[in-house]
């Protein structure tokens, strides 16, 4: 996969260990890491002709809810920052924006299968984080 | 005994953070000698096999990785083998094997129960799997719960739901119940095992309606046949009533199929020449006619001889009768058989163009019974009970078949190889059983999208003239209009298109100008078995002779022709008697 090489926790104690900030960033940087494969896929797909429509229309679907999910994860993490809950750490944005581009080369070279096979473990890994660290920050909240 | 290998038989993770490898040793112990099995293991990333850190946790022949061992979005490979002995392998990443725990701590309670006290409402609760790190969101499951009475045995599922709660509506209170549980993580497909089986009695609790066991179903019985009763009456009632508004409005009338202008009785009843006649009108039944060359004939009318009596009292007849004819053969009658679409009112024309004429057919055989009797050339007759008398003399023409044999013209070939549209002769039928004279019949030339017969006596005449300024060289009576086969072969014209406006088959109207016996002796029984014979040259022959009966598409009986024997004074050619030579034969 073309994010083998982004260095995410890869266990329950440490999500729970590193800071709430870092999380936010990683988080943000996967979905980063997945915009352009996803659109490029997208392209990709179009053109096969036995791939019933549906199969289409979702993959659109979901290239739609990465890039919403995205928007949103963005504006809950500025909302935290405003209100102290994490601080501010702005060069780590910065950076994701860049190896976001060279990682999604790499991603277009990938057969179709294990493109999916990668997108579902790391969208797997996604909600995971969200999870945590939405227990984190609300702990009261069906956690 | 087969020889069964250690295989990996499953991984497992319960809850992402630890998973468990389990095997089979199968018969491989007993067998040789007993050697060590070990785990190996290794992630993507690396390159050596590492051992199973833990043989015993997990029970007999597994491995069990700890969280320490384990990162879950990482590819592991595990392989069984024993000494450089790979007996089974599996890659996976944890995060792909979860199946978690049963959930737990199942419980029911009551909510409420129908006024009756049959049926009640319960709520049943339970926790997730304890090893599942639920509460911080690490792992998200999904539920599914499966009830039954306690005497079935199908379950019956619920869809699975995320919360650990979930009603169950209108369970009976007299039967007792069964409930189990089942979860997986909720991005994944596979179910964990079931929870123990949660009893449910309502009898515990003090409401078991035992003496309520007669349940009152819906009266689907009465139901149905009320509702037939119901229907029949009001279809009756529609059906009997006098308003036809009414009855259109409920029951519309269903149109039957109807081909535009034809009568559906007549396609079952008529006559075959009449349905022809009709169907003409339909351009793609046209060709169908045209390659039909069993009974199609072709006669020729010297319109340019106008002292023909004959012709002038079969014109008479022609026109007369057939303006008749007209409306009771395809009359425009007021009903939507169409055929008034096909037939044209104003029949008697000069030129014949009528939508159906009488035809005549010759044959050599005919023209010689036509020599014994006072027949004249009929049309076809409509009515199949018609006798024929006259067809089963066939004897002494055939003696004089025999000695025509010198002018066998090959007929058959020129029958078959007019592929190109002929004009389709429509046989009229014709009630009257005798004729007075020699009825001349022109050929057809062409039929015409609304069903007229276009007759081209006059192309014919044209075509015959300047064959034979052509031909002049031929020896053959330059009658007008007929000439045999053969001395038409000899100077063949190519007819200018022009000259003749239907189509450039004119020229081939020469050779179908004459009749096909061959056509005919396939069905004319009576006339016993004369092949393509062609009359001699010393006998003259009838060219015409009526249709008498037709069988079928395939089937002529031809009525002899009122042709005496004609004196040795005529001079046919080719065993053609022309129009002048048969004026003089006949009376």
């Amino acid at each position: 996969c073309h994010t083998s090489g982004m260095l995410t926790p890869n266990g329950k104690e440490y999500v729970q260990k590193i800071p709430r900030e870092e999380l936010t960033h990683l988080i943000l940087k996967l979905l980063q890491a997945w915009k352009e494969p996803l659109s490029h896929f997208n392209q990709h797909i179009e053109h096969h002709q036995e791939l019933p429509d549906d199969s289409l229309s979702k993959a659109k679907q979901i290239s739609n809810m990465v890039h919403e999910l995205k928007t949103g994860v963005e504006k809950v993490t500025e909302k935290m920052r405003s209100m102290g809950i994490i601080s501010n750490s702005l060069n780590g944005m910065a950076s994701s924006e860049g190896t976001g581009l060279s990682i999604s080369n790499e991603a277009n070279m990938m057969s179709d299968t294990d493109f999916i096979h990668c997108f579902r473990r790391d969208s797997n890994k996604v909600q995971s984080y969200l999870k945590i660290l939405k227990c984190r920050i609300m702990p009261e909240n069906s956690c | 005994d087969l020889l069964q290998w250690p295989q990996i038989s499953k991984c497992r993770s319960p809850e992402m953070e630890t998973f468990s490898c389990y095997w089979t040793a199968g018969n491989f112990y007993n067998l040789t000698a007993p050697r060590i099995i070990q785990l190996l293991y290794k992630k993507s990333n690396e390159e050596d096999w590492k051992e199973c850190p833990d043989y015993i946790t997990s029970g007999q022949n597994s491995c069990y990785f700890n969280a320490s061992y384990t990162s879950v979005w990482t590819p592991y490979c595990v392989q069984l083998a024993s000494k450089n002995e790979v007996f089974d392998k599996k890659c996976f990443s944890v995060d792909e094997i979860v199946l978690p725990d049963p959930p737990v701590h199942l419980n029911w309670t009551l909510l409420n129960t129908s006024q009756t006290g049959i049926h009640g409402d319960i709520q049943v609760r339970w926790d997730p799997p304890p090893t599942a790190d639920v509460r911080k969101g690490w792992i998200t499951l999904e539920y599914e719960l499966q009830y039954k009475e306690v005497n079935e045995t199908k379950w019956k599922e619920l869809k699975p739901r995320l919360s650990t709660m979930v009603p169950l509506y209108s369970l009976k209170t007299a039967r007792d119940y069964e409930i189990r549980i089942r979860s997986r993580q909720r991005t994944s497909e596979k179910f964990g095992e079931f929870s123990e089986i949660l009893y449910v009695s309502f009898s515990q609790i003090g409401i078991g309606c035992d003496h309520c066991t007669e349940e009152v179903e819906f009266p689907w019985f009465l139901v149905v046949v009320f509702g037939v009763c119901g229907l029949a009456v009001t279809v009756i009632s529609i059906t009997l009533s006098k308003q036809p508004r009414l009855k259109m409005l409920i029951f519309p009338p269903v149109p039957v199929p109807k081909i535009k202008g034809i009568d559906p009785d007549l396609l079952k009843k008529g006559k075959l020449d009449e349905v022809n006649s009709i169907l003409a009108c339909h351009d793609n039944y046209k060709t169908q006619l045209y390659n039909d060359d069993l009974w199609v004939e072709f006669i020729e009318l010297d319109i340019e001889d106008p002292d023909d009596k004959n012709r002038a009292s079969d014109t008479d007849r022609l026109l007369s009768a057939d303006h008749l004819k007209s409306h009771t053969c395809l009359g425009a009658k007021d009903d939507d058989s169409g055929r008034a679409s096909c037939c044209e009112p104003d029949i008697p024309e000069t030129d014949f163009s009528a939508s159906d004429t009488c035809d005549a057919t010759s044959d050599s055989d005919q023209f010689k019974k036509a020599a014994e009797k006072e027949e004249d050339l009929l049309c076809l007759d409509r009515q199949d009970n018609e006798s024929l008398p006259s067809l089963a003399n066939t004897d002494p023409q055939r003696q004089h078949r025999n000695t025509q044999s010198e002018n066998s013209h090959p007929w058959a070939p020129f029958a078959d190889s007019v592929e190109s549209p002929r004009p389709s002769v429509h046989t009229r039928i014709s009630n009257q059983n005798s004729l007075t004279s020699t009825d001349f019949y022109a050929q057809v030339s062409d039929i015409t999208p609304a069903g007229r017969v276009v007759l081209s006596p006059g192309q014919k005449s044209k075509m015959g003239r300047a064959q034979r300024e052509s031909c002049t060289e031929q020896n053959f009576t330059m009658d007008n209009t007929y000439f045999c086969e053969a001395d038409v072969k000899k100077c063949i014209v190519v007819t200018s298109p022009e000259e003749n406006e239907p189509r450039v088959q004119e020229q081939s109207y020469n050779e179908d100008a004459y009749f096909t016996t061959e056509s005919l002796t396939t069905t004319v029984a009576n006339l016993g078995a004369s092949t393509a014979e062609p009359p001699s040259s010393e006998m003259p022959v009838a060219d015409y002779t009526s249709i008498h009966i037709v069988h079928s598409p395939q089937g002529l009986v031809l009525n002899a022709t009122a042709l005496p024997v004609p004196d040795k004074e005529f001079n046919v050619s080719c065993g053609y008697v022309s129009t002048d030579q048969l004026n003089k034969i006949m009376p």
